[in-house]
This record gives structure tokens, sequence and C-alpha cells, in this order.
């Protein structure tokens, strides 16, 4: 809403979670740019639709909405499937995306599990155009062995086909302009090679399909005096993909397209800011052998108000006020994902205060909503923020957010076929809403230490009980859980750079605890998909004047996932079972980056070659999804 | 930007004839076969240059028990990386180099499998290179090349080997 305030707040609140623009390290799509940190975690069978937790606040039984663009929610992903590579945006419009990596009240909305905020970099005031082309894929294609050996079986390798983005940027005037085009080709077979019991989930030629996302965009901006400014913002995402359906241990290739148009204006009307936005989602899944297709539009039409009140710098008082219309729409007959039309309409009201003083600043936010006749929901959150001298500082926020169940998950219906082929068997599995579900409650505090100088670091506590969260059990109704999970996790990281001879260092680490709140340690079902404890670490160095080589390594500790373990007595295949563990894994990856300069009208010209996965580890981060090895990627980029 | 600026008027463009061997499962399914090989360097900071390199070779089917089912390749080696010259200006010279090669095998005839099944694959090697420049000072630099590639392809990795005589179009 008020970009300036909030710009000035999350400088405060989220400057160790910027993954910084001038990283050497890889970029395809904005789940790459938020993986440079560890506060988000990633869930994904085919790495395709990377479902983003921040922190552990969602998960992918109950995705959250956690994206904002352009100063307001972005609700309308495919099948709830929280990806920030899912939206009409593309890396290439924007310099950092901040992150907030706790609940929280925007000045539009509320953010229960985070928030990830993209945001576009400034238009600038000159014509600009800019691009970039990449591709790459893993090793080990058998290419050769298919036609000199018998019985092979599929193969997983991954492969980026020819991919890129451009944009065109400019300012005449008072006004400003942007045109966005991007595309994304993957191609992954994405289940493990000779698994037989993977084998017999999956229809092959299904699921041999590729992947893509295209993306457009263009944003127009005016800006006038004293503040005064509208833009307006419209995009499309249009998407086939392959992914886990979520509650459910299947999988569905569907496609379909996503898109936006928001309208923003500051000040034209003193003290009052007005955002607009149209989203909307259409998503069909094609049917496999034994399985009935779907499809579902939906639209979410909300109108943000937001009176503020300044009294000089150091005082702002907001009094949000939002409309929203969420509606899913079905054909006639439709046997998946609906069977039925669903219209909700919520209104919500809050009162936020902010105040900065010497040393410090301190942030109030109250929010009340209601959805049709249901029960009224509060929200609150504090937030304190005090130097304790001229290098540190120290953060406290204490939240109670709440989540309101999601059409989705009360009326959310799919089935979907395992065949057996060694059985010559059919299976259907059905996952069902769960009409009564409540909604969920997020409540808890954090504390963040932050030192600058040399070297700069943070170190969090963190603990937030996530209410009533819901469970997946194939076969059966989403259910939810009580009393709850409580989340907790303490955190070092250090964003900044440091010079030893020569080599340029940067560490992060994240280290975290989950339980259930009796405080009996167990790897609750919800959070045991996500890792406990993760490391990453980053260094780069100059090779030569030009030449820039940089190394990373990240290691995840294991995950469980219980709704994929298999008796010994039900594995038809092996006899052995599954425990439905993954193991630890850590990988190597490496870069060299070379600046070509000025090639004929090529301006900036860049060159870049990723090595991912040096070692040739395999990783999977998914019972029966896809494997990493080693991989290589090429990059050009470029200014016109 | 900084550092040197690349000078792209000193950019080099070689030209070679080579022998390509297959090595390993390559080399029994499919035969030795010719290529044309065109590359270009340029220094960055001496006497180190970047280089990129393409190569095309043919390879029909060699006689085994499969060789009804096995179709003929066309390889397209494509590369990039660095080379570390020596003596540039002597008239005897030496080089070595390093480049990430994205190799693509073209399949074509009865039995190149379309689809899913691609007839068209590619994957990535390393390529280590030799080369010995000789200036006479009246012919044009010639060159000869040896190169080895481990290709990361299939369930057990391949290799190229090859040698070949170029010129240098200074």
């Amino acid at each position: 809403m008020n970009s300036r305030n909030l710009a000035i707040l999350l400088t405060i609140v989220s400057w160790p979670l910027k993954a910084q623009h001038d990283d050497r390290g890889l970029e395809q799509r904005v789940s790459d740019h938020l993986a440079r940190t560890s506060f988000a975690q990633f869930l994904s069978a085919t790495r395709y639709v990377p479902v983003v937790s921040v922190r552990g606040l969602g998960n992918w039984s109950a995705p959250a909405n956690i994206v904002e663009l352009k100063g307001m929610p972005f609700e309308t992903f495919p099948l709830n499937l929280v990806s920030p590579d899912y939206v009409p945006f593309d890396l290439i419009q924007t310099d950092t995306i901040p992150m907030d990596p706790r609940p929280s009240l925007a000045e539009a909305g509320s953010y229960p599990s985070g928030r990830i905020v993209l945001r576009s970099r400034p238009i600038s005031d000159s014509l600009e155009i800019r691009g970039r082309v990449y591709g790459g894929s893993e090793t080990g294609d058998v290419i050769l062995d298919e036609y000199t050996r018998d019985n092979l079986p599929f193969y997983n390798r991954n492969k980026i086909g020819f991919s890129g983005s451009g944009m065109v940027e400019g300012r005449t005037g008072t006004f400003g302009y942007r045109l966005t085009a991007a595309g994304f080709n993957y191609f992954s077979v994405g289940y493990e090679d000779r698994d037989r019991i993977v084998l017999s989930y999956i229809d092959a030629p299904t699921f041999s399909r590729p992947n893509r996302n295209y993306v457009g965009a263009a944003e127009l901006e005016w800006k006038g005096s004293r503040g005064r400014s509208v833009s307006a913002y419209a995009g499309m995402n249009t998407f086939t993909a392959w992914e886990q359906i979520p509650f459910a241990s299947t999988f569905g290739f569907f496609s379909g397209s996503i898109g936006t148009i928001r309208l923003s204006a500051q000040d034209l009307i003193p003290f009052l800011s007005i955002g607009v936005r149209r989203d909307g989602a259409f998503v069909s899944m094609r049917s496999q052998k034994g399985t009935a297709g779907g499809e579902y539009d939906e639209s979410v039409t909300g109108i943000h108000l937001l009176p503020h009140f300044n009294s000089g710098t150091s005082i702002r008082i907001s009094l949000p006020l939002e409309y929203v219309v969420r509606e899913i729409s079905v054909p006639a007959g439709n046997a998946q994902f609906f069977t039925r039309n669903d219209l909700r309409k919520t209104w919500a009201v809050g009162l936020r205060g902010e105040a900065g003083f010497a040393g410090g600043q301190f942030l109030a936010a109250v929010r009340a909503e209601r959805t049709g006749n249901g029960p009224e929901y509060f929200s609150a959150t504090l937030r304190a923020l005090v130097g304790t001298s001229d290098h540190s500082q120290i953060e406290v926020t204490v939240s109670s957010l709440v989540r309101p169940p999601s059409a989705l998950e009360q009326h959310g219906t799919f089935s979907v076929a395992r065949i057996r082929q060694p059985l010559a068997q059919t299976d259907t599995f059905r996952v069902s809403g769960n009409p009564g579900l409540l909604a969920s409650r997020t409540t808890g505090g954090d504390a963040t230490f932050t030192t600058f100088g040399d070297v700069r670091g943070a170190f969090s506590v963190f603990a937030y009980m996530i209410g009533k969260e819901i469970r997946r059990w194939p076969t059966m109704s989403i259910r939810s859980a009580d009393p709850g999970d409580l989340v907790f996790s303490a955190m070092y990281e250090n964003h900044d750079r440091a010079w030893y001879g020569g080599l340029e260092v940067r560490l992060g680490a994240d280290i975290g605890d989950r339980m259930v709140a009796e405080l009996g340690y167990v790897w609750t079902r919800n959070h045991a998909q996500l890792p406990r404890h993760q490391l990453r670490f980053t260094g780069t160095w100059k090779l030569a004047g030009r030449t820039t080589g940089s190394v990373s390594f990240h290691g995840m500790t294991r995950t469980h996932w219980p709704e994929f373990a298999v008796s010994s007595a039900n594995d038809e295949f092996t006899g052995a079972g599954s425990d439905g563990m993954l193991p630890e894994y850590w990988t190597l990856d490496c870069a060299v980056i070379q600046d070509l300069g000025t090639v004929w009208f090529l301006a900036d010209l860049q060159a870049r070659l990723e090595l991912q996965n040096l070692l040739n580890r395999e990783v999977r981060m998914f019972p029966i999804g896809v494997t990493r090895d080693f991989a290589v990627i090429g990059y050009l980029t470029m200014i016109l | 930007m900084s550092g040197q600026e690349i000078d792209w008027s000193s950019l080099t463009i070689s030209v070679a004839g080579q022998w390509i061997f297959p090595q390993k499962g390559f080399g029994t399914y499919w035969n030795n076969g010719p290529g044309l090989s065109l590359s270009v360097d340029v220094p960055v900071n001496t006497p180190v240059s970047l280089v990129a390199s393409a190569t095309v070779s043919p390879h029909s089917v060699a006689e085994t028990p499969k060789r009804q089912q096995i179709p003929p390749v066309v390889l397209v080696q494509l590369g990039g990386g660095f080379l570390v010259a020596t003596n540039q200006t002597a008239p005897l010279g030496a080089g070595f180099g390093i480049q990430l090669v994205n190799n693509t095998f073209i399949f074509s005839g009865p039995a190149a499998r379309p689809g899913f099944e691609n007839a068209v694959e590619s994957e990535f090697g390393i390529a280590f290179t030799g080369l010995v420049t000789w200036k006479s000072g009246i012919l044009p630099p010639l060159q000869t090349i040896l190169w080895y590639q481990p290709i990361l392809v299939g369930l057990e990795p391949v290799a190229v080997f090859s040698i070949g005589l170029g010129i240098r179009l200074e």
C-alpha cells in the first residue's frame, strides 16, 4: 500500500533474508533466488512446482498463502500449491525478494505463515532492454543404452530446455512502463530408475510430458508530486506441470493459466491508499488410464483501502479495510478437484500503529475478519525493535494470526488410479475435503539479535504454535490435528561478506527443532517433511580480472514421509518395505562467471556456468520423486 | 565491470579435420568416423584464452549382433572453456585446455525412435585438449590437436578420443 513506509519497515524486519542481487549463484526462477537463505524450505516431488514453506510455518498438506505481489496478497495458486514460480512474475523483474519469516499482518492482507514479497525493481528513467537465456541438464542420460541394452527401465534425468526472459522498460515524462516475457521449459521423467514400487504409481506416457511456464507481464505507473502515484500491473502465467496433489500421496499432471490485474493508487485522495486486485486461475488435470480428468476456475477479487495518518515522520496510524470475494466454479459433472461451485465473501478491518523513535521502532496491529455468516476471527501482532548499541539491535515479535480453511481443504476431492502393472491391478485412491474444518491459529513469538560491522550476523529464536493444522491421509478425509504443532527453531545466519586472503566468504546456518505441543519429542507428521537442520555455505573469489568462481555447500538432515512407508508384508515387489525416511544429504555446487563486456550490440554480456552436485551424489527430496545428480546449466545475460 | 576489457579483435579462428575414435560402449557399437571442427579463441588474461569449439562427426554402426536395432549417429560436440598457451609468438608453441562440452547425438534411419525415446538427445562431457602450433612464416599457422572427452552419458560413461590437423586464421 504505502510503499515508502512499508519499505522502511521491511528494511528493518527483513534485511537478513534478502537474497542479494549480485549473488553469483544459480538463478533460474524465483524459488532459486529464495533458496539462497536457509529460511525458505521447499517441498516438491518434481522440482518443478516447489512449494515453499518459510521456516516450517506452512507445509505441503495445507499450503498457506505467503506471496505478496504489488503490495497485495496473491492467492490463486493451482491446487493451493503455493509456489513463488506460479505467479505472473519473473525473476528478471526484481532486484531483491524480501522475506518476513514470521506470521505478519501487512497493510494489505494477513500472512499467518510468513511473507515473501515479489517486489519489482524501480523502472529505469531511460529505455533499457535486458535479457537472459539459459539451459542445461543432469548428466547420465541413457542415450546410447536405449539402443544397445534390452529391457532398459525408464530413466530419471532432468533437463532445462532452452529458457529465458526479456524485459523492456522506460519512462516518458511522469509515466513509466515495463514489459516482461519469460519462458521456462523443464523435462523430467520424474521417478527413480528400477523402482518398481514407484512404477506402480504412475502412468509413464502422462508423466513424461514436459513441464513449462510461460510468463507475460505489463506494468504502467504514474508518479505525481507529493508522493502521489498510480500503478497498474497485469500478468499471465500459463503452465503444464506434474506434481504431487496436496493432501494425497498421488500425482497429477495438470495444466492451466494464472492471471492477475492489480491497480494501486497512493495518496490521490489525501491520506488514502487504494488497491484493487483481480486474480484468476484455470486448472485442469488430464485423464490418466482409469482416472477421470477435471477442471475448475478460481477467481479472487479484492479491494484494499488504507486510510493513514502520519504525525511528522515518527508516528503512523492506519486503518486497513478490505473486502475480498473468492469464487470457485466447475462444469457440471466435474469429478476432480471440486464437484460444486463455491463463493466466499470476506470482510476485514484492522488498526495499525507504527512509531519510530531514537534507536528503535514499534509496531502494533490488530485485524478482524469474517467470511459470510461465519464466525469472526481476530488476529494481532506486536513488534518492537531496539538498538542495543551502534552496531547491534534486538527485535522481538509476538503475534497470533488466524487462517480460515480454504475451499479446497473443505470441499476438494481427488481420485487417482495407481496402476500395479505386475499384478494387472488398478487401485483408485480418493481423498475428500472436510466441510467441518475449522480455522487454524498460529500463535507465538520470536526474537532476533543482529550485529552490524565487517561481519554482519543475526541470531534468532523462534516458537509458534500452529493450531489445528491439517493432516493428510491417503484414501481418507482430510482431518485436523489437535492441539497442533509447536514449531521451534533457533537460527544463526551471516549474510555479509568477509575477505580472507582474497577469498570472499559468506556463511549461513539454520538450526531448528520441531516438537508437538505436549513436548514429547517426535517427528510430527506435518513438519517431519521439512529438515530439522540446514547448513549452507558459499564462497566466491576472483579468479582473474573478469572471471569469478564460487563454491556452495548445502546440507540438510533427513526427512520422514509416513504416508509413503510400506511394510515388508505389503511390498509385493521387493519384500523389503520402506520406512518412509529420506536420508540426509549434502551437495557441492560451483560456478564460473565470465564478464564478456560489450560484444557487438550486447552490453554487460555475462556468461555463467553452473556445475551442480559436483560429486554426483544422488539426492532425493521426496520418497517417490525425482533424484538429482550432477547437472550443468549455462546462462547468458545481457543489456541492450 | 572491472578488470581488463576483452580485446575481441584478437579473436582467432581455427579449422581442423579430425579422426574421431569412440571409446567404451560407444566404440563397441559404433565405428570411428571423420570429423570437422571449428574453434575460436580470444585472450582474456595472458596466457589464458577463452575458447569455444564445434565438431561434427558421423559414426556408422559396427558389426555386432545388435546391428539391426541400432541407428547410425551424427555426433555434434559444442564446447566452451579455457586454453592456456605457451610460446605464443615463437615458431613452435604448445597449449593445454579444458572445455565443458555438450554432445548431441542425432540418430537417423529406421532404427531411430522418435518421441519420448528421443532420436536427438544431448549430454555433457569434459574435454581435455592438447595443441601444438607451428608457425612457418609462409603458410598460415598449422595446428595438431589431441582431444579426449569423457561423456557423462548412460549407465556407464563413454568417451571419445580424436586427433586432428588444422590451420589457424589469425
